[in-house]
């Protein structure tokens, strides 16, 4: 009966279809060692449609994805990203029009003049702004190399505004560039664990690591830094909230457990919004200046 | 951009009429593999050398080098290599913004001094004025470093995923004659 069981596990192994892979098992199974040719590797880092802004496909997904064909590729879901792409940008350029928060912040207005709900709207609404910008490149991309027959994966996975946890945030944004992370970066240094305090020093290194990597691998400048800093400094509330309210405890009082969420979201969307202006919009004196004019208004009044 | 999206998959079709799968197992069959990744190949080059004119030889020398790290390299040191490496470029082509042909020739031939008139003139030698002119044909996107950020990334995934498939590879073979014996015993 062992022997029964081996067996079938093995085959069971075997009997991954290799024209019929999940995403996942595409990044995960090494192509063939004779696939690690000169050709490929061009045709895979010059590959035209990712070329100029991803979203990134590893080397063992688009290997095998020039073997077999991905099932997710059909004309109609092409037809339709594309319709979607057009509404999206049609959506830009409604907001742009109706909403000119760029605009604002670009002419370096006098922030002390603006009362806090205000300058935290602008932020946020900046910070929407940010995210279509990125949105929009990335889809035309992608809807490119759909047509073309290659499936990568999609970034943005999630609405801006959908967002009340600094991590799965992290995880819907730029997501091709997160998995990246995740497989060369993040896992070979160990991943993260907070079982206890060493561990827990030991994962907040690891992040801050990544972090820095991402802000160099940006542009090298040092706000972008302090933004990647300032992201792990806000990712410590939610571990923290997370360890000392742990959900099994809450079990047996749900609403109780959705309005302590509720609460700590609204801090972890306020903490965003000031690191990520920090990083791409009006840098660490702007954010100094906006802080000074709340804490200003709020004793002023 | 739009125009490329339309005619970049119409010249993939052209391509696969012209070299066909073969169906026969003879020498020299073209696999599915083969075809798309030498029409990405050849591609790769052109769309290069039209984005970045003479800035593609960059490029290239760059893919090379980070290529033979990954490849000539004993296995145990191509992880440090390949962030050593990428880490560098990324600092280097900020800080030598894009490398400029000119700049380039100047470290083999400095520039000349010449006699005029009012006295001592520095003047581009030679090879430094082939550089400028060089430097004049750079292409659709002139700053071709402020978009190899993302190219660092594949680079690093090449690399990686090579050293990982000897890793698999090896341990695959092990993992089988462990697991058994270990289920037999219980």
């Amino acid at each position: 009966m062992f022997q029964a069981c081996t067996w079938s596990n093995t085959s069971k192994k075997k009997q991954l279809d290799p024209a019929n892979l999940s995403e996942r098992d595409r990044v995960s199974i090494p192509a063939d060692v004779k696939d690690f040719s000169y050709r490929n590797y061009v045709a895979y880092t010059i590959y035209a449609p990712l070329y100029l802004a991803g979203p990134i496909l590893t080397f063992n997904d688009y290997i095998s994805q020039l073997k077999y064909r991905v099932a997710s590729i059909e004309r109609p879901r092409t037809i339709r990203y594309g319709i979607r792409f057009l509404l999206v940008l049609l959506c830009m350029e409604v907001i742009l029009h109706y909403d000119y928060v760029g605009a604002i912040s670009k002419a370096r207005p006098e922030w002390d003049t603006y009362t806090p709900a205000q300058l935290s709207l602008l932020s946020f609404f900046n910070l929407h702004i940010i995210w279509l910008k990125l949105l929009l490149p990335w889809r035309l991309f992608r809807l490119w190399s759909l047509v073309d027959g290659i499936d990568p994966p999609e970034n943005m996975v999630r609405c801006v505004s959908n967002n009340f946890s600094t991590q799965l945030f992290w995880r819907a944004w730029h997501r091709s560039y997160n998995r990246w992370l995740i497989r060369y970066i993040y896992i070979p240094l160990g991943g993260s664990s907070f079982r206890n305090w060493r561990q827990t020093v030991r994962s907040v290194v690891t992040y801050l690591l990544v972090f820095s990597f991402v802000a160099l691998w940006h542009d090298i400048q040092l706000r972008l830094l302090i933004w990647g800093w300032l992201i792990v400094l806000f990712m410590m509330p939610e571990w923290i909230a997370a360890a000392l309210f742990p959900a099994r405890k809450w079990e047996h009082r749900p609403t109780a457990y959705r309005m302590l969420c509720c609460a700590g979201s609204v801090v972890n969307v306020l903490m965003m919004m000031s690191a990520n202006l920090v990083g791409f919009a009006v840098g660490l004196d702007g954010l100094q200046s906006i802080i000074r004019g709340i804490v200003h208004t709020w004793s002023g009044t | 951009m739009t125009a490329l999206l339309i005619f970049h998959p119409l010249l993939r079709k052209l391509w696969n009429t012209v070299f066909p799968i073969s169906a026969r197992r003879s020498e020299g069959r073209r696999t599915r593999l083969d075809q798309r990744a030498s029409f990405d190949y050849v591609f790769a080059i052109m769309f290069l050398f039209i984005l970045h004119g003479f800035s593609a030889f960059k490029i290239l020398a760059i893919l090379t080098v980070n290529y033979q790290l990954a490849t000539k390299l004993p296995r145990k040191s191509v992880p440090a290599a390949t962030w050593l490496f990428n880490i560098t470029v990324l600092f280097a082509n900020e800080l030598g913004q894009g490398y400029q042909f000119r700049s380039l020739a100047s470290f083999i031939s400095p520039p000349v001094n010449v006699q005029v008139e009012e006295g001592i003139q520095a003047v581009d030698s030679s090879l430094m004025s082939l550089g400028a002119w060089m430097d004049g044909y750079r292409g659709l996107l002139a700053r071709w470093e402020v978009l190899f950020n993302i190219t660092i990334l594949r680079l690093v995934s090449f690399n990686l995923d090579y050293y990982w498939s000897i890793d698999r590879r090896s341990s695959d073979s092990l993992e089988v004659s462990i697991v058994v014996p270990s289920l037999y015993m219980v």
